[in-house]
């Protein structure tokens, strides 16, 4: 029992910093119809950037966290002004074509950000040490204080964005961009703006998740690649461009993940996520919070 | 995910290839992609360096008077190419000494070269294509590689197949288990480094007056390390240690927590584990943040070698025990002296093993060509097969000296335990080579 209850509180906590990186993936999906592959090399870059903050100017992670999220946004609106924005205009035969120079294009990108990575920091791993070490004792049970800190802090950073998106103008117009882009377009809603700041916003979530992982999880130029596949899985757990509802699979990717580890094999760990996906898929195509569409 | 990546690269070359090229068709985009992928794969880069660059210059290194040529393939992208820059720099500076000091005697002092390609770090078919083309076009006497067992195992069919010898740092056993008369193993295998592990544990336990009776045994599941930790489980039990918990994991853990509930519930005394740095950072912050205050024991392998596992786990490092084929700080003459020298010209806090084993190939080539006489291929195989050192920095590797046996494996090796002291390895086993005392 003891056991179990200490891989679901485990499967809890990394779930949040899960659901953190793949809101910020949904996000992107639903306003942008963007696939970004390279999201998981924008949580890299959060984390060299808080391991800059750490090792050059002395920052503690929490203190880079806005300085990255806000350059990280930055970036993203760029990338997006640079590159995404002119896959849209392409002059295709189906709408769906465009998703393939854009595939292309994050992938590039994620190629792009590993290699800058290795060449500015080696393959060598980096770390940010001294903050959140140590694990706390809860009754029998165990926490990791970087993973509840980044629980917390994913809590904190989704409900702000939650705000953001139903209770500002600007929220809403991207709501009704990711609910119907043509109609929301043709209400007056400038959706070049929508889309950037969508890209962006996605883009600073990665980041912010990446300066949350770093404290104890070592930073290599492929280190956010390793979550890139959960984080596919739980946007289209959560269903595709749901941004609650990639949060809220976080936290049950991670259950499933660790009650697999401990109680079938270590080695099969992602074999149990798989299969809590694909059964998902079974009864709700559409994903958990996902909408069914006419089609 | 990188590597899917890395093949994506090549298919956008191509695709950059096709646009410029501008209005083709289909057929001729496909095979210019599919040129360009081959010429990314599979076409070293060639860079002469160590000495004066001199590609092309002439045709075999046998007679003549310009310098022997001595090849270097290893991997200098990818997830491997801090180890494999590591190997390299290792030779240079080897190579940098001698020819200081007036080049190979026994040759009218002519200077070595070093002739290095890269393998990258993935793709066990493009080391042995660079290093076929290291050993049938560039006149090398000899080759120094690749570091990695599964790029080793391709590079050396291929000097196998050209007549040049070859000198290896890697570890598995398989290298030197295939009959091959030109491939020369200086490291231990890794069937003995699992047991040797266990064996020096129990040493070090013994004088320290600590029992062992049950063993915690943590490894990733990735061939060279599931071995190491099989033989190691075996050898545990013939001594008499019952085995606690045996915990194989996939490397690129997100969480270590399911393996430490194991480990935490089976109470060892002592924790052997192997794997990526990453992935053994998260292992003992995990262990010491729960209390868990058992020691840890690397059964050799780079996770518990590097810097790296330094900067991730910071004070938590020390105390930390490893299998190791070389430090710099072994009591052996030319140890010291080339860990001095490669901090001082690359600035790091200490010479790598990896490096370390390198030096001392380029030192036991040297030695090699003097006792050959010739700079042929053929001539310094034997007399590699031949060779016994036992002083000098030739020899400076565990337990001071080196012979082969008809097999190429260095018959003499036997693998050293480090732990990490003030945040750097130091040797504390076996006890003739140790430079320091154990701690706890």
């Amino acid at each position: 029992m003891q056991t179990a209850l200490q891989a679901i509180l485990t499967g809890v906590f990394l779930g949040g910093l899960y659901g953190l990186i793949s809101c910020g993936l949904s996000l992107t999906f639903g306003v942008t119809r963007v696939t970004n592959f390279a999201h998981g090399d924008f949580v890299t870059l959060g984390m060299y950037g808080a391991f800059v903050g750490q090792a050059s100017l002395g920052l503690h992670p929490l203190l880079s966290l806005p300085l990255v999220a806000a350059a990280a946004f930055g970036l993203g609106v760029v990338v997006h002004g640079l590159l995404i924005s002119r896959t849209v205009k392409q002059n295709v035969f189906r709408p769906d074509d465009t998703h393939i120079s854009q595939i292309v294009i994050t992938f590039a990108l994620g190629l792009l950000i590993q290699n800058v990575l290795l060449l500015l920091f080696s393959p060598n791993s980096r770390s940010v040490t001294g903050v959140f070490e140590g694990v706390l004792r809860v009754g029998g049970l165990f926490v990791n204080r970087a993973q509840l800190i980044a629980f917390v802090l994913a809590l904190v950073v989704f409900a702000a964005l939650y705000l953001f998106l139903n209770l500002t103008n600007f929220g809403k117009a991207m709501t009704a961009t990711v609910d119907d882009g043509d109609m929301a377009a043709m209400v007056g809603i400038d959706s070049g703006k929508v889309y950037a700041a969508g890209f962006g916003i996605g883009v600073a979530l990665a980041a912010v998740a990446g300066t949350i992982l770093v404290t104890y999880y070592p930073a290599t130029p492929t280190a956010g690649a390793t979550f890139v596949a959960i984080a596919f899985i739980t946007v289209v757990l959560g269903g595709m461009g749901n941004v609650l509802g990639a949060f809220l699979a976080g936290p049950l990717i991670g259950i499933a993940q660790q009650l697999t580890a401990t109680y079938v094999g270590l080695d099969l760990q992602n074999v149990g996520l798989f299969a809590v996906f694909l059964l998902v898929l079974l009864f709700r195509p559409s994903g958990l919070l996902g909408r069914r569409t006419a089609g | 995910m990188g590597d899917e990546r890395r093949e994506w690269a090549l298919v956008l070359r191509g695709a950059e290839l096709g646009r410029g090229a501008g209005g083709i068709t289909r057929r001729e985009f496909i095979r210019r992609g599919a040129a360009v992928a081959v010429v990314a794969s599979g076409v070293p880069s060639l860079a002469a360096c160590g000495g004066v660059a001199t590609q092309g210059e002439e045709q075999g290194s046998g007679g003549g008077g310009g310098p022997i040529k001595i090849g270097a393939p290893y991997p200098l992208s990818g997830d491997w190419a801090e180890q494999g820059q590591n190997c390299l720099n290792g030779m240079k500076l080897a190579v940098g000494e001698i020819n200081a000091a007036g080049g190979v005697e026994g040759l009218d002092g002519r200077e070595l070269e070093i002739v290095s390609v890269d393998t990258g770090s993935t793709d066990p078919n493009r080391a042995q294509s660079v290093t076929d083309r290291l050993a049938a076009d560039q006149g090398v006497s000899a080759v120094v590689g690749s570091f990695l067992s599964a790029l080793t195992l391709t590079a050396s069919t291929a000097t196998e197949r050209r007549e040049v010898p070859m000198v290896t740092q890697s570890l598995i056993d398989d290298i030197v288990e295939r009959d091959y008369r030109y491939v020369f193993k200086l490291p231990p295998n890794t069937s003995s480094t699992g047991t040797e592990a266990v064996n020096y544990y129990l040493q070090i336990a013994e004088v320290q007056g600590t029992a062992v009776g049950k063993a915690a045994v943590v490894g990733s599941n990735d061939a060279a390390t599931a071995a190491q930790s099989e033989t190691l489980r075996d050898q545990a039990r013939e001594r008499g240690i019952e085995i606690g918990a045996f915990v194989s994991f996939p490397p690129g853990l997100e969480d270590a927590s399911a393996i430490v509930n194991q480990i935490s519930d089976a109470e060892p005394d002592v924790v052997f584990a192997g794997g990526p740095v990453a992935d053994i950072a998260l292992l003992v912050k995990d262990l010491r943040g729960r209390g868990i205050e058992a020691p840890v024991v690397g059964s050799g392998g780079t996770g518990f070698l590097t810097q790296g596992l330094a900067d991730a786990l910071g004070d938590q490092v020390n105390g930390i025990m490893s299998i190791s084929a070389w430090n710099g700080d072994m009591k052996l003459e030319g140890a010291a002296e080339a860990d001095r020298a490669w901090q001082k010209e690359y600035d790091q806090p200490f010479m790598p093993n990896e490096a370390g084993t390198s030096y001392v190939a380029v030192y036991l080539l040297t030695e090699a060509l003097e006792r050959a006489g010739s700079s042929e291929p053929q001539a310094l195989r034997d007399a590699l097969a031949e060779i016994e050192v036992s002083s000098g920095p030739a020899a400076a590797y565990p337990p001071g000296g080196i012979k082969f046996d008809a097999a190429g494996m260095n018959e003499r090796v036997v693998p050293i335990m480090i732990q990490w002291q003030d945040g750097l390895p130091k040797t504390v086993w076996p006890e003739d080579l140790a430079a320091a005392e154990v701690k706890t």
